[in-house]
C-alpha cells in the first residue's frame, strides 16, 4: 500500500517543477556562463590572469544562482500560485541535511577519483556529461517529471558529440554549456507551455 | 476485544473522516499550503474544503491565516503542533490495528 504521507510529499516536491520555471532559470544561468567563457576566450589575457577569470566565474555563478532564486519565486507568485496554489516544502531535519551533504561529498569524491584515474582523453571528456545525464535521470525519477528523461538523453547525446569532436578549449566548454543550457531552456519552455495550456488563473475567485 | 484492537476506541474521530484525513496528510507533509493548492490536491469542492478546514481549525489542529499577495487574497493553512501530534498519534494507532489484524 502506498503511504499517503510519502505520496503527498512527492506531490509537493513535483509541484516545484510543474511550471518549468526553474528549468528555464537553470538554462539562462548556463547560457550566461557560456557567454562568459566565450568572452574570456576572446580576450587577450595572460596566463597569470587565470585566477581572476576563475574567481570571476565563481562570483558570477553565485550571483546568478541567488538572482535566479528570487526571479523564480517572483514568477511563481505571478504565474503558478494564482493558478494552482502555493505550497511551501518542509525543511529537512539537521540529520537529513547532514546525510544529504555526506552523500553529495561521497559522490563528488567518486567522481574526482574516476576522473583523475582515467588515462584516456575520451573517458575524461565523456564522464562529465554521463554524470550529468545520470543526475537528470535521478531527478526525473525522484520528482516524477518525465521531460527530465528527454533532457537526460539530450545531455548524453551532446556528451557523445563533444567527445567525438574532441572538445578541449575554453571555447569548446562554452559550446557544451550553451548546448546544455539551451536544452534546459527548451524543456522548461515545454513545461511552461503545457502548464499554461492546462491551467487558468483562479486568483480573482474567492479563496474561501 | 484484543488489546491491540482496543486502539480503535482511541482513534481521533475528527481525523478519521476521509476528507479531513486527506487534508491533514497533505498539511503534515508540507510546511504550509494555500486553499487553492489544497483544493487541487484533494479534489474537494470549495464549500466542502472550507467546512472541513473550519472543523480542523476549531479543534486547534490547523492554523488558518488570511493574507493578501498584491491584490490577490490568499488563505494559508498549516498544521499546528497539536495537529501534528494528533495526526502522528492517529497513524500510530492505525498501524497497531493493522498489525493486530495481520496477526489474527
Amino acid at each position: 500500500m502506498n503511504d499517503p504521507i510519502q505520496q503527498a510529499e512527492k506531490q509537493a516536491l513535483r509541484y516545484w517543477y510543474v511550471d518549468g520555471l526553474s528549468e528555464i532559470a537553470a538554462g539562462v544561468i548556463l547560457l550566461i556562463i557560456a557567454i562568459y567563457f566565450f568572452l574570456i576566450d576572446r580576450l587577450p589575457l595572460p596566463d597569470s590572469a587565470n585566477w581572476v577569470t576563475n574567481t570571476g566565474e565563481l562570483l558570477l555563478l553565485g550571483a546568478l544562482v541567488v538572482a535566479a532564486k528570487y526571479a523564480v519565486q517572483a514568477l511563481k507568485e505571478r504565474i503558478t500560485y494564482p493558478r494552482t496554489g502555493y505550497v511551501a516544502l518542509r525543511r529537512g531535519s539537521h540529520t537529513q541535511r547532514l546525510v544529504a551533504g555526506a552523500v553529495a561529498a561521497l559522490l563528488a569524491c567518486v567522481f574526482a577519483v574516476v576522473f583523475s584515474l582515467s588515462k584516456d582523453a575520451w573517458v575524461r571528456h565523456f564522464i562529465i556529461p554521463l554524470f550529468l545525464a545520470l543526475f537528470v535521470v535521478f531527478m526525473g525519477y525522484t520528482y516524477s517529471v518525465r521531460r527530465f528523461y528527454v533532457m537526460a538523453v539530450y545531455t548524453l547525446l551532446i556528451g557523445i558529440l563533444s567527445t567525438y569532436l574532441g572538445f578541449r578549449t575554453l571555447f569548446d566548454s562554452g559550446l557544451f554549456l550553451a548546448a546544455f543550457g539551451l536544452g534546459w531552456l527548451l524543456t522548461g519552455a515545454w513545461g511552461l507551455r503545457s502548464y499554461l495550456g492546462s491551467t487558468r488563473a483562479a486568483a480573482l475567485e474567492p479563496q474561501e | 476485544m484484543n488489546h491491540d484492537l482496543s486502539s480503535l476506541d482511541g482513534l481521533d474521530r475528527l481525523l478519521h473522516e476521509p476528507a479531513r484525513l486527506l487534508i491533514a496528510s497533505i498539511l503534515f507533509s508540507v510546511e504550509e499550503a494555500d486553499f487553492l493548492y489544497l483544493l487541487n490536491s484533494t479534489g474537494l469542492t470549495r464549500g466542502n474544503l472550507s467546512t472541513h478546514l473550519t472543523r480542523l481549525e476549531e479543534a486547534g489542529y490547523v492554523q488558518i491565516e488570511k493574507t493578501f499577495k498584491g491584490k490577490f487574497p490568499r488563505t494559508i493553512c498549516r498544521l499546528t503542533a497539536a495537529g501534528r501530534a494528533a495526526f502522528e498519534d492517529y497513524r500510530k494507532r492505525l498501524k497497531q490495528i493493522s498489525e493486530a489484524l495481520n496477526r489474527a
